[in-house]
């Protein structure tokens, strides 16, 4: 043989290797998402619901739903399986959701497992449902309920709605003693999905939850926001005073207080800069005392908000804005692991101050 | 003689085999090994590589245009040095193929899972193989290619920014670590491949007095991209998180997400092998060197053969991540001691040589 040959011939196992893991897509089943929900069933404690968008035929694009019931992730994507002609696979989820019930009595299963899962990627985002998972897949309003959801994630925490939660996302903040996770919070609404708000998580477990305002609000809380809006209603003489805040920057700081060795309390520091586009009150703005007395008004407001959220993180004892990072950043490691955490958030007295500046009134004063 | 290898070729070549697998583990080692910010245990740990460096520097300056053979046969006869020759080649042989093995079982853990592990491995065997059969020259103009195919993913870290964040590092330095021995030969072991330069004295272009120092350099350009590297994986995951991930850095790359291609990372990990390579190859050209020096009697063409075939069986029966740890653990600790004690014996040996002519 000379050498040609023997390189040749090494060239083609190479490129023959390619053939030996092959998959053909025909023959697949992708999942695009999938439900977790608790159900009391004898055989398992999960039952999970997979879609799957139709590739095979060119003209439908129906969806598959197949729903079982086992004892885990794993488990289940084994008896979808065997309820379809196709392999399973599990490499394109854009999304899990996890029902009501399941979340209350905590994901850490279905989350690790997610993180072992070599095919799944860190970026699947993490959707709570407000009531069976199953049942927001079950949608029949759009023909592939897992791009359409992802879609909508997208959207809307580009607006800075709700909070980008994906498997990462979750799995880190849980680990991590300084914060609790949080993920966006659907409803089937009218045969629509509809975005509730956050899903507030104590450890692995959902506890409450927050509405679309207060979701905004938290995001100010949480961190630095590029562009959002927020529509104040403010009582005023018998009406009702609309103004929709147009901001463009957000800034979050927080303050740590102590007294001596102990945390005395922190302090949430939000500057807000943007511009008033609607106002339904009376009185034109044109003076800056008027600007700064309509600053005055929506800074109120925000607190006020943001000190409901503070109040229902407290009951819930569940340290969503990671004050317990910025805690940790202030004590020694023996204070630190000394420190009673499940009732740190309620203890600990935090306030907020919002600071907004109204840099126009849009095209008219 | 053929050609030279320049300065700026010797620090791409020191970085190249530096870094290698161990990069894919190195975060959480740091994390479970040294605890809350351990990526300071890069810096440091370079430091105590940085000495060692220092130390083949001292043998570079006493010998006097002597190979590393020379300077030993001055002292002790070359048929007493031969199984000290040989015994080096088999554990420096046997960690190239581990490394290889390793790279290619993590590979394994993402795809081709159905793929049979000796026929991947048998092509990055056969790769190395075409590879260190050249000489020195082309070795290393082969890897300042494949330094500029691999060194922009270091850049993809820009990405990861956003999604960091300093509150995550915590102000613990060094705590809830097992502070163990293991955890500095394992880290130290990501480090080395400094020790080759030793073999490489006749190869290198010492027209520039100073081309030592490239060592330093290249040193130095593993300490910064590892540094980054760990520093961001300390921002990125949550401590105890990353305690948990088996492999934070491949974690990274797989999170990119860039409009334009799916699924970057796939590129990514098939480049990884490139770094792979050159680390393998250069371990085992070293063991080739010490092998001829040890047999002269077998012909040259055949001693990268039996020496991949050597070191193939006797790690044939390691097939599985857990049982590789072992091997790599004990085989890294090894080429530690080689690379920390060669050159204080040779420096031992410059040291008498010198009593006995003055």
């Amino acid at each position: 043989m000379d050498r040609k040959t023997v390189i040749w011939g090494i060239f083609a196992c190479l490129l023959l290797a390619g053939c030996n893991d092959q998959k053909v897509i025909e023959d697949l089943a992708i999942i695009s998402m999938m439900s977790f929900d608790q159900t009391d069933d004898p055989t398992g404690d999960l039952k999970v619901t997979a879609s799957f968008p139709n590739l095979t035929s060119e003209t439908s694009n129906e969806e598959q739903i197949i729903e079982t019931i086992a004892n885990s992730k794993k488990e289940a994507e084994d008896l979808l399986s065997s309820k379809t002609k196709q392999q399973v696979v599990n490499g394109q989820i854009h999304s899990i959701i996890l029902g009501e019930r399941f979340a209350r009595n905590g994901v850490k299963s279905v989350i690790s497992s997610m993180e072992r899962d070599q095919e799944i990627g860190s970026q699947v985002k993490v959707v709570v449902a407000d009531q069976e998972g199953t049942e927001i897949i079950r949608t029949e309003v759009v023909p592939d309920i897992g791009s359409y959801i992802d879609k909508m994630l997208k959207t809307e925490s580009e607006k800075f709605t709700i909070p980008e939660t994906d498997i990462h996302h979750f799995s880190r903040d849980y680990y991590d003693d300084g914060i609790d996770p949080i993920a966006p919070l659907f409803r089937k609404q009218d045969g629509r999905i509809v975005l509730v708000g956050t899903a507030l998580f104590r450890n692995d477990r959902y506890v409450d939850h927050l509405d679309l305002i207060q979701s905004k609000i938290l995001m100010l809380l949480l961190s630095k926001v590029e562009r959002s809006e927020l529509t104040i209603k403010m009582a005023q003489e018998e009406k009702i005073r609309n103004v929709h805040f147009d901001y463009v920057t957000s800034h979050r700081n927080i303050n740590v207080y102590k007294k001596g060795r102990e945390v005395d309390h922190i302090k949430i520091v939000v500057k807000m800069r943007g511009s008033v586009l609607e106002d339904t009150g009376e009185e034109s703005i044109s003076s800056t005392k008027e600007i700064h007395e309509l600053e005055r008004l929506v800074a109120r407001h925000i607190e006020h908000k943001a000190e409901d959220i503070i109040e229902i993180l407290k009951e819930n004892q569940t340290d969503s804005l990671g004050l317990g990072q910025y805690i940790r950043q202030s004590l020694s490691y023996e204070e630190w692991r000394t420190l009673d955490k499940e009732r740190l958030i309620e203890t600990t007295p935090v306030s907020v101050e919002v600071d907004v500046t109204i840099k126009d009134t849009g095209m008219s004063q | 003689m053929s050609e030279k290898i320049a300065p700026f070729h010797l620090a791409i070549l020191i970085y190249m085999i530096q870094s290698g697998v161990t990069l894919y583990k190195l975060p959480r080692m740091l994390a479970v090994n040294f605890g809350t910010n351990g990526w300071i245990m890069v810096l440091i740990v370079s430091f105590v590589a940085g000495i060692n460096i220092f130390l083949i520097s001292l043998v570079n300056r006493f010998r006097k245009g002597e190979s590393v053979f020379e300077i030993m046969e001055g002292l002790i006869p070359r048929v007493v040095l031969a199984p000290f020759y040989i015994l080096l080649a088999l554990i420096w042989s046997i960690l190239a193929l581990l490394v290889g093995k390793d790279y290619i079982l993590i590979t394994q853990v993402l795809a081709f899972q159905n793929s049979s592990l000796l026929l991947l491995y048998s092509i990055v065997l056969i790769l190395a193989f075409y590879l260190v059969i050249k000489d020195m020259y082309t070795i290393s103009k082969t890897t300042t290619i494949f330094f500029f195919l691999t060194i922009w993913m270091t850049f993809l870290l820009i990405y990861h920014i956003p999604y960091s964040s300093v509150m995550r590092l915590t102000p613990f330095i060094f705590k809830d670590g097992t502070h163990s021995i293991r955890g500095w030969i394992e880290v130290y072991t990501a480090f080395l491949g400094f020790e080759l330069v030793l073999f490489l004295f006749p190869y290198i272009d010492e027209k520039k007095p100073k081309w030592f120092l490239s060592v330093y350099v290249g040193h130095v350009i593993t300490t910064i991209v590892y540094t980054l590297i760990c520093l961001v994986s300390f921002m990125y995951y949550s401590f105890e998180q990353l305690k948990l991930i088996s492999f934070p850095v491949l974690n990274l790359i797989a999170y990119v997400e860039i409009e334009l291609i799916e699924r970057i990372e796939s590129l990514v990990f098939n480049l990884f092998l490139m770094k792979i390579l050159v680390t393998v190859v250069m371990y085992l050209w070293a063991a080739k060197l010490l092998l001829h020096r040890g047999m002269p009697s077998v012909n040259e063409k055949w001693l990268a053969p039996i020496l991949i075939l050597v070191a193939f069986f006797i790690t044939f029966r390691v097939d599985v991540v857990y049982e590789l740890a072992p091997w790599l653990l004990i085989f890294g600790f090894a080429a530690a001691g080689i690379a920390i004690g060669l050159p204080i014996l040779l420096l031992f040996i410059l040291w008498i040589r010198r009593m006995r002519n003055g």
